[in-house]
């Protein structure tokens, strides 16, 4: 520091006991104690000061008024000069003050619409030097701007000279809240006086170049004022004067917005002068909220092609500000904004930037030099990122990868550190796994990027769980077509949580969950698919080989699976004829088959799905051929039912599956079928109530009148005697039934009449037509001892419906007519 | 007897007729009696011009001559009665005898020296005047005077350097200030800065004063009074370091004199501007500073530009050694002691 020259004198208390010099017009001295900073009053009393301010600015006003109605230029002044005296208080919060200035500028605006009308006589360059004589500097300063203003308008002086001057002589006022709204007025009353380009006040009157600097000048000046509101109140106040600049804000932000509002300023000008400049103001007054408002305005303000152009200088910037500021919401909120106007018009962007790296190099020096920043912010940051670099560059798949990198890196330090998880960062993870999945519609193409399991796994059981879920849902609903054993283990290696318990799992999934959750997992077994049967069947053993490992999920995940290979068998020997290996190949499935079946044994309660599959997989093995396998498939199926059904409407039930199944089978020679099918009758005889035993016998008949003409050789069982006495064994059944329990044996009866007909019908020759009228006579008997009541209609439709039938084939069939109706 | 309290009675209106007088500019001052208006002349102007004697009710006044004189001279209030003539120069208008009931005389003091301007301060005036003086020897004899306003103009000075100072008081408060001239014309505009180099206290105001310094007398006689011509604020509120406050005064609304330095030995008249910083507890930091004042002639255009600005002096701001400092922020920490 240089040594001072001179001392100050110092003199303590007192005012000046001199009288005052006149001035050109005279001003009111009321200057000592007004200007006080205690603003620390209660709502009631800031409420009466501007009452009470708001009452002499009235009077001072309709005096104002009246002077300049009478056109007495000086009086009018003064007048002016003391209600914008009111403005000198200090004892007013921002909010109150606002208020005042609100009022004040009205009044002011009178005085500008006089000054324009030329009626005072006096020259606008002397009105300007005359309002400078006024001994207070901030009414005097407001009645420059005013005079300035008109000043300019009547294009008399260049515009820029006004505005420089204007700007310059503001300094003088140093008070925040007082400054802040001179400079407002300043701002408000030379914004369409600005010599921008296209202005009527561009030429002569300057270049945009003057409205940027000017604009600039009373930005940086506001600013700082505003910055220095924040550190002129006691500690104590903190949170109140933050809350008060916050409010305050806009006034500063409006600076930014007209300068974006200059049609003048050219891509250059902005990137070598405007923003820099702004940028400059941000980080040097080094303010949290002042940095943080200003970073989200010109973000907001500017448009997005000036965004692109200066991307290097605002993410630079933003590793530079203060640690308290929020720098995500910034970022976050300019990737956004130029993610939607990339996407939205792609041809703007220039080859020479690019954006995502340029975020991805800044995002990373920003996180780094800035930590601890919260991981949250982190990951949200990275989230918009992403975002922004599947939209502007879909197909650039690492970018992506580069982003999840970046998060399993953070992650881990984290993990390390070993903290916990906020709920916000889940979120984020969350965002993270899912806006790839949703963007792709594709999980293959997820799960090739390297990094996205290393995001996964930093997860919860019950997270992994459901990000698994969306991967599954996510296959599903786009029909991903997932065609390879590769594939298959990629995929089934991302939703392990899906597939088998999980060491680190607490928790235990509810059982309406899991069986949702596991019927979504069975139908990703339907989106493998191929052309190629090998590569198909190699898919499946891969499937397979996960699915073992799942346990209790075996019963869900493996009958697809199954399916699948029996329909594999099929296609396998629809195309056998180009294909020499296809009865090896649907013995290699049949047996993966059975290796299915297996699995889900081991599950509990399955004995009846299982031994349906054991049937199903007889019936292709049938099909295909394979009559040694189709035997043994049923023969397993029969050991089970023997062995675990137990329940009659499933034995039943499984009796008129294996029929079904039988009866299909057309490969069997006699020494295989013989034994089945009577061990089919037996069962059905065997059935604990008599209605299942009389039907299970109807249906067993059939396996004794069937013709294969697929098969090779074609044949046909036609074993009329056996049928005839099954049907009688079946009647007798049905009417011991009748004996205990009335009419419920009539529908019975009516289904064997049916079944004979059937058999009349295609000439067996054992179901003759006295038969045939012995039974439909005794059928007619047993309904009219019933009579009709509500129990029997059906099967009085049903009967009527057989009789009409009868009546119609007579038309055509003599052998009819002899049956008697 | 009559006739003698005749003459003793005989009243005699007196008027003077300064020659061209249509174009003169005139002033209204305010001296002992009343608010007169005065004919402006300038140093090397001449005064000439008639005056018209009138005697009343058509009769004669006897007289040992009738003559006018042109009057320089200063008055200390302290001493009255006691005036110092510095110039005086007579015409002999009429010898010994009778003036008639009406008269007209013819002047010129076209040499006349009037170095010094007319003042009418708070101790001294200095004023010229013509006296006319009809001599008598037995009655006192008829005087009348007829004051005239001279003001000098003066030529641009040669030397007019700025006024740059850095002051402060140690630890609490550095500021540099600079008007930029130390002479102005009493039409001009004073154009200037201040810079805070250090700030500790908590400033409420600052405002410049314009005081006006009359000296009159020597020795035990020594008499000073101040007068503040104007205050003006030009800055509201607490700068922080690295603020830098424009001050623009115009002087022309002032009632202003040139500065007078030791007219014929008997008074001065200084002009000084005074800044004053006042603080929170209202206690004022001031530096007072002397400019001159001259006066400019008016012919040769007197207008000041109402936007005039400091030089801006960024440039020198950055060869200083100290690293610039966050420019909202505050020091940091104030201490508001001094």
């Amino acid at each position: 520091v240089a040594l001072l020259a001179t001392k100050l004198s110092v003199e303590y208390g007192g005012s000046f006991s001199e009288h005052t010099g006149s001035h050109t017009f005279a001003m009111s001295q009321q200057q000592q104690q007004i200007n006080k900073t205690d603003i620390n009053t209660s709502q009631q009393e800031q409420e009466k000061l501007l009452e009470d301010a708001k009452q002499v600015v009235k009077v001072q006003a309709f005096q104002m008024k009246r002077a300049l109605d009478s056109n007495k230029l000086m009086e009018a002044l003064k007048h002016a000069s003391n209600l914008i005296c009111e403005l000198r208080t200090g004892l007013l919060s921002p909010k109150y003050y606002y208020e005042l200035y609100i009022i004040v500028l009205d009044h002011l605006r009178y005085l500008e619409m006089y000054l324009g009308e030329d009626k005072h006589g006096k020259s606008l360059g002397e009105l300007y030097e005359l309002v400078q004589y006024a001994g207070n500097i901030l009414p005097r300063l407001y009645l420059l701007i005013t005079v300035g203003s008109v000043y300019v308008k009547s294009k008399k002086v260049p515009a820029k000279d006004v505005l420089h001057d204007l700007v310059e002589m503001c300094r003088g006022v140093q008070h925040p809240t007082r400054g802040l709204f001179l400079r407002n007025y300043l701002s408000e009353m030379t914004k369409d006086k600005l010599p921008d380009e296209g202005s009527e006040y561009h030429g002569a009157g300057g270049t945009v170049k003057d409205a940027v600097e000017f604009i600039l000048s009373n930005f940086i000046e506001m600013n700082k004022l505003w910055v220095r509101l924040q550190h002129q109140a006691p500690q104590k106040d903190k949170e109140k004067r933050e809350q008060e600049r916050k409010e305050l804000g806009l006034l500063i932000g409006k600076n930014l917005s007209r300068l974006s509002q200059l049609d003048g300023i050219k891509i250059e000008d902005y990137k070598l002068t405007v923003l820099p400049k702004i940028l400059k103001q941000v980080i040097s007054c080094k303010d949290k909220i002042a940095q943080q408002y200003l970073m989200e305005i010109t973000i907001q303000v500017f448009s997005d092609d000036f965004h692109l152009q200066t991307l290097d200088q605002i993410l630079k910037t933003c590793a530079q500000l203060t640690p308290e500021v929020e720098i995500k919401s910034i970022i976050v909120s300019l990737i956004d904004r130029l993610a939607n106007y990339v996407s939205r018009s792609p041809n703007e962007v220039p080859g020479d930037i690019h954006i995502f790296d340029l975020f991805y190099e800044n995002i990373s020096t920003v996180v780094k030099s800035r930590s601890p920043m919260p991981l949250e912010n982190v990951l949200a940051l990275q989230v918009s990122l992403l975002n922004l670099s599947l939209k502007v560059y879909p197909n650039q798949h690492d970018y992506v990868d580069k982003v999840l990198g970046f998060c399993a890196e953070q992650l881990n330090q984290n993990q390390q550190s070993s903290k916990e998880l906020s709920k916000n960062a889940i979120k984020e993870i969350f965002r993270l796994l899912r806006i790839p999945q949703d963007v792709y519609k594709n999980v293959l193409l997820v799960l090739n990027l390297e990094n996205y399991a290393k995001v996964t796994n930093v997860l919860s059981f019950l997270d992994r769980r459901k990000i698994s879920l969306d991967i599954v849902q996510n296959a599903i609903d786009n029909d991903t077509k997932i065609s390879s054993g590769d594939e298959v283990e990629k995929l089934f290696s991302f939703i392990t949580p899906l597939l088998k318990d999980e060491t680190d799992q607490k928790e235990t999934v509810n059982d309406t969950d899991f069986e949702e959750e596991q019927h979504l997992v069975s139908r990703l077994v339907h989106l493998v698919q191929n052309p190629n049967v090998e590569a198909l069947y190699g898919a499946y053993i891969k499937a397979k080989s996960q699915f073992d490992l799942g346990g209790k999920r075996k019963k869900f995940t493996l009958v697809p699976l199954l399916f699948s290979g029996l329909r594999l068998a099929q296609r396998i020997h629809n195309g056998r004829l180009k294909d020499e290996n296809w009865e090896k190949k649907i013995r290699a499935i049949l047996k993966f088959a059975n290796d299915c079946i297996t699995g889900i044994k081991q599950t509990p309660n399955s004995s009846s799905l299982v031994v349906k599959l054991y049937l199903e997989c007889g019936l292709v093995a049938g099909k295909c051929g394979i009559d040694n396998f189709a035997y043994e498939f049923l023969t397993q199926a029969y050991n089970l039912y023997e062995e675990d059904i137990a329940d009659s409407k499933e034995k039943f039930a499984t009796i008129n599956y294996i029929v079904n199944v039988l009866y299909q089978v057309d490969c069997f020679n006699e020494e295989q079928r013989d034994p089945l099918v009577t061990q089919t009758v037996q069962y059905a005889a065997k059935l604990v109530k008599k209605p299942d035993q009389c039907r299970g016998l109807f249906m067993c008949t059939h396996l004794l009148w069937v013709e294969y003409n697929d098969a090779k050789p074609p044949k046909k069982i036609k074993d009329g005697k056996r049928v005839h006495d099954w049907l009688t064994r079946a009647m007798k059944v049905a009417g011991s039934v009748g004996e205990l329990e009335g009419t419920s044996n009539l529908a019975l009866f009516v289904e064997g009449l049916d079944r004979c007909l059937y058999y009349y019908e295609n000439k067996n020759e054992a179901v003759t037509t006295d038969f045939v009228n012995k039974l439909i006579k005794h059928v007619k008997t047993k309904i009219e001892e019933a009579g009709s009541s509500e129990n029997n209609s059906n099967v009085n439709l049903h009967l009527n419906n057989i009789l009409k039938h009868i009546q119609w084939k007579r038309q055509n069939d003599a052998r009819y007519e002899a049956i008697t109706i | 007897m009559k006739g003698l309290f005749g003459r003793f009675g005989t009243s005699c209106n007196v008027e003077f007729k300064i020659a061209d007088v249509e174009k003169r500019k005139t002033i209204e001052v305010q001296t002992d009696k009343a608010t007169q208006k005065l004919y402006i002349f300038t140093e090397a102007e001449p005064i000439r011009g008639k005056i018209l004697a009138k005697v009343s009710d058509g009769k004669k006044i006897e007289h040992q001559g009738i003559k006018v004189d042109f009057v320089g001279q200063i008055e200390l209030f302290y001493d009255r009665g006691n005036h110092y003539e510095f110039t005086s120069l007579t015409n002999e208008l009429a010898g010994p005898g009778e003036l008639g009931p009406e008269t007209t005389f013819e002047f010129d003091f076209s040499n006349a020296e009037k170095q010094y301007e007319s003042y009418n301060g708070i101790n001294v005036r200095l004023r010229y005047f013509l006296k006319f003086t009809i001599i008598r020897s037995l009655a006192t004899n008829i005087t009348k005077e007829q004051d005239i306003w001279v003001i000098n103009f003066q030529s641009p000075p040669e030397i007019n350097n700025s006024i740059k100072m850095e002051v402060g008081i140690e630890d609490c408060l550095h500021i540099e200030f600079e008007y930029g001239r130390s002479k102005y014309h009493l039409k001009d505009v004073i154009i200037g800065k201040i810079y805070f180099l250090l700030v500790r206290i908590k400033i409420k105001y600052m405002e410049l004063a314009l005081i006006k310094r009359e000296s009159t007398g020597s020795g035990p006689n020594l008499y000073n009074e101040s007068e503040t011509l104007t205050k003006y604020e030009i800055m509201d509120g607490a700068p922080v370091r690295g603020e830098s406050i424009p001050i623009r005064l115009f002087l022309g609304g002032f009632d202003l004199t040139p500065t007078y330095r030791n007219v014929h030995n008997k008074f001065s008249v200084k002009f000084y501007l005074n800044l004053v910083l006042v603080d929170e507890e209202d206690r004022r930091y001031f530096k007072q500073q002397e400019i001159t004042l001259w006066r400019k002639n008016a012919a040769s255009g007197i207008a000041v530009n109402a936007m005039a600005q400091p030089e801006t002096r960024k440039k020198k701001k950055k060869t200083s050694k100290k690293s610039p400092k966050t420019e909202g922020a505050p020091d940091e920490k104030q201490s508001f002691e001094d």
